[in-house]
């Protein structure tokens, strides 16, 4: 059940005794750092989990970890520990993605919720990311020839059009789609475009190779 | 004038008699004649010194009546109710102007009868009783016949004249006590308004135990409804219970010292430690707004006199405010430095550099005043008290705009022997 690790961020060692105390006792595997810095060495592999983070810590902040995972791709959410409650701050750090907010001292349930609510929001991620993983490794597999004519029917062409665009026989534009359907695993062509979008949307470089 | 012409009509009479008996040859006669003379003369003497004394009297009596006017006149003139009383307390005087501290009349006040009926309770027994010739004043408030609440300096004397009688001196401090409640009230507002910001930075001090204080708590209980609870392990969390709960209270006291509307308490301060405590404090907040923070202490420099308190406040707002200016400075420039070091005059220098803005050179001199402000959520009164603070330590403080950009903001400290040394002077 509790594969996740919750990777606590606080510059109080008292703190993160106590913290690590209750998580564990919860049954949460966790892991703690006393710096951000810290954390970024030490946190290199990309097992699910979430991070608590301490607001005011030394050095580089908590923000600043914050954006620093999110351009590092890392998709662990993070739920802030502040020692005093700051709106604008706080408003800052939510539109930067944090999962939670909360002001020291904490109780267990509202701790815990927001420890809930993390991992529940990492799974989803990794979930959407499986998917879309598999779908680039399908979309790999298509031949030059069927990237060509899916760039078509993406754009809503007649397979007579994109036969004429590629001059090939329209039979043998069908039977491609055919192979493409199979291949990317769609049951329809509403199914097929809505992969390829998902697509586009993920990759940052050009979503299909220029033939 | 009378008198004296009596007075010398019976000695007259008497020297008449004396020559009648040294012109009479007969020798009873003459016995007779001498007796009746002297008398006379002695009846003359006393009646000249009767006279004379009377007259002395008419003399004083006429001072006395003079001097009670001007006295009558004084008291009505003033605006102290004036009292005098007997042993039993009740009035033997009552001055004319009682109406303006009392609401009523001076016959009122006479119907009334004792200094008691008229200040109640404000007259502690002890100095009722008290037997000492001058007594400390008392200050009480009384409501007047209208309801009115007065606020009164009461001086109490004894008069040697007689055995119990007193006098009391009533004065109406009122309005002199409003104005000094305002002024304290307004100080304490001043101290709390430069305050803000550092019990912000406290409640943070505060918190951090907390939350350790609560999480370990709450571990501890959910380790005890485990089957077989991990006792070691919950001596531990008690142990850091104890530790952060010390912490928590350390801090409170911290924040009560600050807020306290105390005195200043000088001792023998070290300027250089305050100094770093407070570039400790702000730490966290300067790298926030990525500005780095730096002290330059003079090496081997004498400790100061001064209530530590209050200096690291002064110090705290000064290097606020330095961070404060540099809003709209490019980050690679944001530099705090807070020097310390020994001044020409001999005096220790604590001097706070920024930036930023710097100063309108047209407000240098103004920037000490209350409400002068350059920032937008500012009320104006941290450097006021800055300053205020400083001149209580005899000490002076400046501003001036850097040749290179910002401001710098300097002040200076006597050493501590100077003090001890123009004490014992």
């Amino acid at each position: 059940m509790h594969t996740a690790t919750i990777h606590v961020v606080d510059d109080d060692e008292t703190f993160r005794r106590s913290l690590v105390r209750l998580l564990s006792a919860a049954g949460h595997a966790v892991r703690t750092y006393g710096s951000t810095g810290e954390f970024l060495l030490k946190n290199t592999d990309d097992s699910p989990g979430c991070v608590l983070l301490d607001f005011q810590l030394p050095g580089p902040s908590g923000l600043e970890l914050q954006e620093a995972l999110a351009s590092r791709g890392t998709r662990l959410p993070v739920v802030f520990l502040s020692g005093r409650g700051d709106i604008p701050v706080a408003v800052h750090a939510m539109k930067a993605g944090a999962v939670d907010f909360l002001t020291k001292p904490v109780c267990r349930k509202e701790l815990l919720e927001a420890v809930q609510k993390a991992l529940e929001r990492c799974r989803k991620e990794r979930a959407r990311f499986a998917v879309l993983e598999s779908w680039r490794e399908r979309h790999g597999r298509l031949t030059a020839r069927e990237l060509e004519v899916l760039e078509r029917v993406v754009a809503g062409k007649l397979n007579k059009i994109i036969a004429g665009e590629l001059g090939i026989a329209e039979r043998t534009v069908k039977l491609h789609r055919a192979r493409i359907m199979e291949k990317m695993g769609a049951r329809s062509l509403a199914e097929l475009v809505h992969i390829a979008e998902q697509l586009q949307a993920a990759s940052p470089g050009p979503p299909y190779p220029t033939a | 004038m009378n008198c004296a012409r009596v007075a010398s009509a019976v000695v007259l009479l008497a020297l008449a008699g004396a020559s009648v008996y040294a012109a009479t040859g007969d020798p009873g006669e003459r016995r007779f004649l001498a007796a009746a003379t002297s008398i006379a003369g002695a009846q003359a003497f006393f009646i000249g010194a009767l006279l004379v004394q009377r007259r002395r009297r008419r003399k004083m009596e006429m001072r006395l009546l003079e001097s009670e006017t001007i006295h009558r006149v004084t008291l009505s003139s003033i605006s102290d109710a004036v009292f005098i009383t007997a042993e039993d307390d009740t009035f033997t005087f009552v001055c004319p102007n009682v109406h303006a501290i009392f609401g009523c009349s001076r016959a009122e006040a006479e119907r009334v009868g004792s200094i008691r009926g008229l200040l109640g309770d404000a007259i502690p027994d002890a100095v009722a009783s008290s037997t000492a010739n001058e007594l400390p004043n008392l200050e009480c408030e009384i409501a007047d016949r209208s309801g009115r609440k007065h606020h009164l300096l009461v001086s109490v004397k004894r008069i040697s004249i007689r055995g119990g009688t007193r006098l009391y001196t009533c004065r109406d401090i009122t309005d002199r006590r409003r104005a000094e409640d305002a002024n304290r009230q307004l100080a304490h507002v001043h101290r709390l308004a430069g305050m803000g910001a550092l019990t912000g930075m406290i409640a943070h001090e505060v918190n951090q135990p907390l939350g350790a204080i609560l999480a370990n708590a709450e571990a501890a209980e959910m380790l005890l409804d485990q089957p077989d609870p991990p006792l070691d392990e919950i001596r531990d969390i008690l142990a850091d219970i104890r530790k952060s709960d010390l912490r928590a209270d350390e801090a409170i006291r911290h924040i009560r010292t600050l807020l306290r509307r105390n005195e200043l308490q000088i001792s023998t301060v070290r300027i250089d430690e305050i100094v770093s405590e407070v570039v400790h404090l702000v730490a966290g907040d300067a790298t926030r707004r990525q500005i780095a923070m730096r002290m330059d202490n003079e090496q081997a420099l004498p400790p100061a006199a001064g209530d530590a308190v209050h200096l690291q406040h002064v110090i705290l707002n000064l290097v606020l405010n330095a961070m404060e200016a540099m809003e709209s400075t490019p980050p690679e420039k944001r530099k705090v430095v807070v020097r310390t070091r020994r001044a020409a005059s001999g005096m220790l220098e604590v001097a706070v550099s920024d930036r930023g803005h710097g100063i309108p050179p047209d407000r240098l001199s103004t920037v000490f005043e209350s409400f002068f402000t350059t920032k937008r959520n500012g009320m104006g009164l941290g450097l006021s008290i800055a300053r205020s603070i400083v001149s209580a330590h005899n000490g002076e403080i400046r501003a001036e705009n850097n040749q290179d950009g910002g401001a710098t903001f300097r002040f200076t400290l006597p050493v501590a022997d100077s003090i001890a040394g123009a004490a014992a002077g």
